[in-house]
């Protein structure tokens, strides 16, 4: 009987590990931010910032002033401007865009593309004040149709 | 029957503690027996660097003040992201190997459509970049050995269970001799 009850704590002292070892969570899904989702024209808030999708479009090539001289970039791709209205919400933040294309892959705002006025990376978002914005992100064509713009909150 | 029971308990243990020194001698014999060759590879033949798909394509000896080694080739970011660390954390870039020792400077990595240093890769968008490696002030054309090396990848990595870049692996080498541009 006693040995019963042995095998029987130890069966279920198994299962309880192996359920526990089973339904942990990983570690990326335990430290991965908080994510607010909206649709497009929808203000979407998080804690540290609010945005909104105002407008998008696409181009071949892009030419800048970046201090002072002319810059022109083209791609193999297309280059996504994505014009944004941020603000801050507790305190004066940065943020980082991305953008989510059709299957999944994440692009990160190009740095080909910089030093440009009202750029978002140059933008300090201040709590209560909202600014206008773009973000140029340079992907296939194929990614556009069904992707999301997201943000990320840098400071 | 205490006396039995003992006697099988040290069997036991001799028995693996013998099976543990046959296997790991075993190992070294087949270690020593089949060294490690690293694949050759050539120009035009992608080679897999774990995060991006790499290409090279030709090796140029640029005659300037100091001259440089020049290698041409494409690149493209097999990763779900954009990666600006292409040749992994810390750099691991391709190593040119001179006479049996490797080159310590790191190489200049431009991407050729910009004519400016590559900073970012998005992924399914494979660029053309140039590496450039400084070379001693004297140095003649002869040939000279490209080590390639490859980032292992765990989607859940012993410590935290998180997704991780690991170690490298060498994965193809190639002996050329360099062009004078």
């Amino acid at each position: 009987m006693s040995r019963l009850v042995n095998l029987a704590i130890v069966v279920g002292g198994a299962a309880l590990l192996a359920g526990m070892m089973l339904t942990n969570p990983d570690y990326n899904s335990v430290v991965r931010p908080f994510v607010t989702k909206v649709s497009a024209g929808d203000t979407g808030e998080t804690r540290m910032f609010a945005g909104r999708f105002e407008a998008w479009r696409t181009a071949d090539r892009v030419s800048f002033d970046s201090l002072g001289t002319s810059v022109t970039r083209d791609t193999e791709g297309v280059f996504l401007i994505v014009d944004l209205e941020l603000s801050g919400t507790i305190r004066s933040t940065m943020v980082d865009t991305i953008w989510e294309g059709a299957s999944k892959r994440r692009y990160a705002s190009t740095k080909r593309v910089a030093n440009v006025p009202r750029q978002v990376d140059q933008l300090w978002l201040q709590p209560g004040l909202s600014s206008t914005t773009f973000t140029v992100f340079e992907l296939p064509p194929d990614e556009i149709e069904g992707g999301a713009a997201g943000g990320d909150y840098e400071l | 029957m205490p006396l039995l029971r003992r006697l099988w308990l040290r069997l036991f243990a001799t028995v693996g503690l013998v099976a543990a020194v046959m296997l790991s001698w075993w190992w070294k014999v087949d270690a020593a027996r089949a060294p490690d060759l690293v694949a050759g590879t050539s120009f035009g033949q992608p080679i897999d660097l774990g995060r991006t798909f790499f290409t090279p394509e030709a090796l140029l000896l640029r005659q300037s003040e100091p001259p440089e080694l020049v290698l041409s080739a494409t690149i493209e970011n097999v990763t779900g992201e954009t990666q600006r660390s292409f040749f992994g954390m810390p750099a691991n870039p391709p190593q040119i190997i001179l006479d049996g020792a490797p080159l310590a400077e790191e190489p200049e990595i431009i991407l050729l459509r910009d004519n400016a240093p590559l900073l970012q890769l998005q992924p399914r968008m494979p660029e053309e970049i140039q590496m450039v490696w400084p070379l001693p002030a004297d140095w003649q054309p002869k040939p000279v050995q490209i080590a390639f090396e490859k980032q292992t990848f765990k989607l859940r990595d012993n410590l935290y269970g998180q997704s991780s870049w690991l170690g490298y692996t060498p994965v193809a080498q190639m002996t050329v001799t360099p062009e004078v541009e």
